[in-house]
């Protein structure tokens, strides 16, 4: 990873999102993509990645603003003025976790909410292998796992797992705790 | 023509074949038999009976030295486990690095108490879920989730670790293979048949003195059937000699399990008996562990092949000059052991043994040594029967103490706090249990950081027979 920009004004960039990205049936995510990835050093998207952008948002409007989202904060000049981040931008926009990030946050939030701004952020410059402005690898790990929205309801879904799955079997060895067991010759 | 099976039996032996029943009418109609109060089985089903023969062939063959590190076949057993158990998932990631395995937290009694469903793999069937009964003499009483099939295993293990001993023998429905005997104030008395063993009878009874016609009930019921070895305690077998059951019947051989057997209660049952001591060191937790060796009775060898025996020391890092003996690996399919602390201690020893076995043995095997109560007329109390009591209280560790008067205190780790009501039950029934010739004094201070707090204590200052015996 690389010293990059500072958080604080990514944060501030991801804030002032216009409202028109989001929720705007009319604005073409392809196009959105493809002029970003352009003005990044890379190419226009070709007729037939056009077409996949457009089925992979199909039916799912919360992930296709949140990939807009992240087309604007990306559009930043910092980003744009390096030249080489087309391919590792390309890799992120289709990046199978911000479609699991989209299945559970509401996209608006990492515009209007402070944490999950942070988190979108950070994620976005660990997609680049970048880290914040003065810190280290290990802090921008760490402090991503604490925001982690995909892995906090990992946690809560196996929880809620663990407590069903402990019911369950604390019913059943107290059920079969009254049966008799299975005979066995020795005894400990 | 063939007899009926009652459904009793064909629920619980469903292998059961019409003419064993010759052997369930002998164990169960003789005119010497006890009061059976239970009923129970082998529960193993046509799969389980070929798995289990599998098993048996395998503990003969493959029997090489055990390596003193984890085999590569322990390595992927731990890491096929990892995507069923949450325990495994959350804690052996590190196997993937060299040494990976010795960074691998261990597991605890306290875990098996406290966290057993993130052991347990969470998407294994509980259908064929059984729960076997402790004695709970460890003070830390654990209800282990076992599998037909895994105890089914026992069977080629008792006998391979009898045949060691020079016992080998043929199984049918026209012999009874053991009685396992009791000494204590209650407990389930059964018969039954074992399908591993072609139908060979097995009878588990307590030798309390309230359980039986006669005073002389136990010795003609246990002369009769002959069984090929006794199994059970040593003080059962101690209880046994007092009541002459081996008059007239030699068995080939004990299996004493469950507690520490001294080397003069050894020889004094060898000498009674006339035939080999097996002492056999197995945990409800991990099933059979160690027999004692032919040659050097106070050595143990290691008896499963599937199982990975580590000694830590007091750091709790690895160490081979001996120390607390963990466990890793088993075949019970609800409990895998990952790097469990057993609360006992030995020493490995990887060296040729004369015996021929080549698998490694424990010396100086330190388990739980018996530990006897009295009353003020010195009747002795059993702590198994002390255990019992507590099975019905939520209660995750207790310690049972008698001083010098004679008063007893029991202090407890409870899982939620005792009702007064609860406490009085228990203090009644404890006193009753003495003949309430002494007080019981219940108090709520055993913190589960006093892991290795002793479960019982007896501080009388005892010249029995029994305590020469038990103690030495």
């Amino acid at each position: 990873m690389k010293a990059t920009i500072s958080l604080s004004t990514l944060m501030q960039r991801a804030a002032e999102t216009p409202r028109y990205m989001t929720s705007n049936n009319k604005l073409n995510p392809a196009a959105v993509i493809s002029d970003l990835l352009f003005d990044a050093g890379g190419d226009f998207l070709k007729a037939e990645e056009e077409k996949k952008v457009k089925a992979q948002f199909a039916g799912n409007a919360n992930y296709r603003d949140l990939i807009l989202i992240i087309c604007y904060l990306l559009h930043d000049s910092w980003f744009l003025e390096k030249k080489n981040l087309a391919p590792a931008m390309a890799v992120l926009l289709f990046d199978e976790k911000f479609k699991q990030l989209a299945g559970i946050v509401k996209a608006r939030q990492f515009i209007t909410d402070g944490e999950r701004r942070e988190e979108l952020v950070r994620l976005v410059l660990s997609c680049l292998s970048l880290v914040p402005e003065g810190e280290s690898e290990i802090k921008a790990k760490d402090r991503l796992t604490t925001l982690d929205s995909v892995e906090r309801v990992r946690l809560i879904e196996k929880t809620r797992k663990a407590q069903e799955r402990a019911k369950q079997l604390r019913e059943e060895m107290a059920r079969r705790e009254a049966e008799e067991a299975a005979s066995k010759m020795s005894r400990e | 023509m063939d007899e009926i099976i009652p459904d009793e039996i064909r629920t619980r032996v469903p292998l059961f074949r019409s003419e064993w029943m010759s052997m369930i009418r002998k164990l169960r109609e003789h005119a010497h038999a006890p009061r059976w109060n239970a009923l129970c089985g082998d529960r193993l089903q046509a799969p389980d009976l070929a798995y289990i023969r599998a098993y048996g062939e395998k503990l003969t063959k493959d029997r090489g030295p055990h390596n003193t590190f984890p085999s590569a076949s322990l390595l992927q057993w731990i890491k096929d486990m990892t995507p069923h158990s949450w325990w495994f998932a959350d804690y052996a990631g590190c196997i993937h690095q060299p040494g990976g395995f010795d960074q691998i937290p261990f597991m605890t009694r306290f875990d098996l108490q406290t966290k057993l469903e993130q052991i347990v793999p969470h998407d294994a069937s509980l259908a064929g879920l059984v729960i076997n009964p402790t004695s709970g003499t460890t003070g830390q009483p654990i209800l282990c989730p076992n599998h037909p099939r895994a105890i089914g295993c026992y069977d080629p293990l008792i006998q391979y670790a009898l045949a060691r001993h020079g016992v080998k023998e043929n199984y049918d429905f026209h012999k009874v293979a053991a009685v396992q005997l009791c000494c204590q104030q209650q407990t389930i008395v059964y018969n039954t048949v074992h399908s591993v063993l072609d139908g060979a009878g097995f009878a588990k009874i307590n030798l309390a003195l309230t359980e039986w016609k006669s005073a002389e009930s136990p010795a003609l019921y246990i002369e009769d059937l002959a069984p090929v070895f006794l199994s059970g305690d040593p003080y059962a077998f101690f209880t046994g000699m007092q009541l002459q059951i081996a008059r007239k019947y030699k068995p080939r051989a004990l299996l004493s399990t469950a507690l520490n057997l001294t080397p003069t209660l050894r020889a004094v049952l060898e000498n009674h008996y006339q035939c080999p001591v097996v002492d056999f060191y197995s945990l409800n937790e991990t099933g059979p562990i160690a027999y004692s060796c032919p040659a050097e009775p106070g050595s143990f060898h290691i008896l499963p092949a599937d199982i990975y025996l580590e000694t830590i020391g007091s750091s709790s890092s690895p160490c081979s000059t001996g120390g607390e003996l963990v466990i890793t690996g088993g075949r019970n399919p609800y409990l895998p052991l990952l790097r469990y602390r057993t609360g006992d201690s030995g020493v490995p020893d990887y060296t040729p043994c004369v015996c021929g076995d080549p698998h490694p043995r424990i010396k100086s095997l330190a388990t739980r040594k018996a530990v006897f109560f009295y009353t003020k007329e010195r009747e002795l109390v059993n702590p198994i029967d002390i255990s019992r009591i507590l099975k019905d209280y939520p209660v995750i560790m207790h310690q049972f103490i008698q001083e010098k008067n004679y008063r007893c205190t029991l202090r407890l780790c409870p899982h939620r706090p005792f009702t007064a009501a609860e406490s009085a039950e228990l203090v009644s029934k404890l006193e009753t249990l003495f003949k309430h010739t002494i007080s019981v004094q219940l108090t709520f201070d055993l913190s589960p950081l006093e892991k290795k707090s002793i479960p019982y204590l007896c501080e009388l200052e005892d010249q029995s027979i029994a305590y020469e015996y038990f103690q030495h």
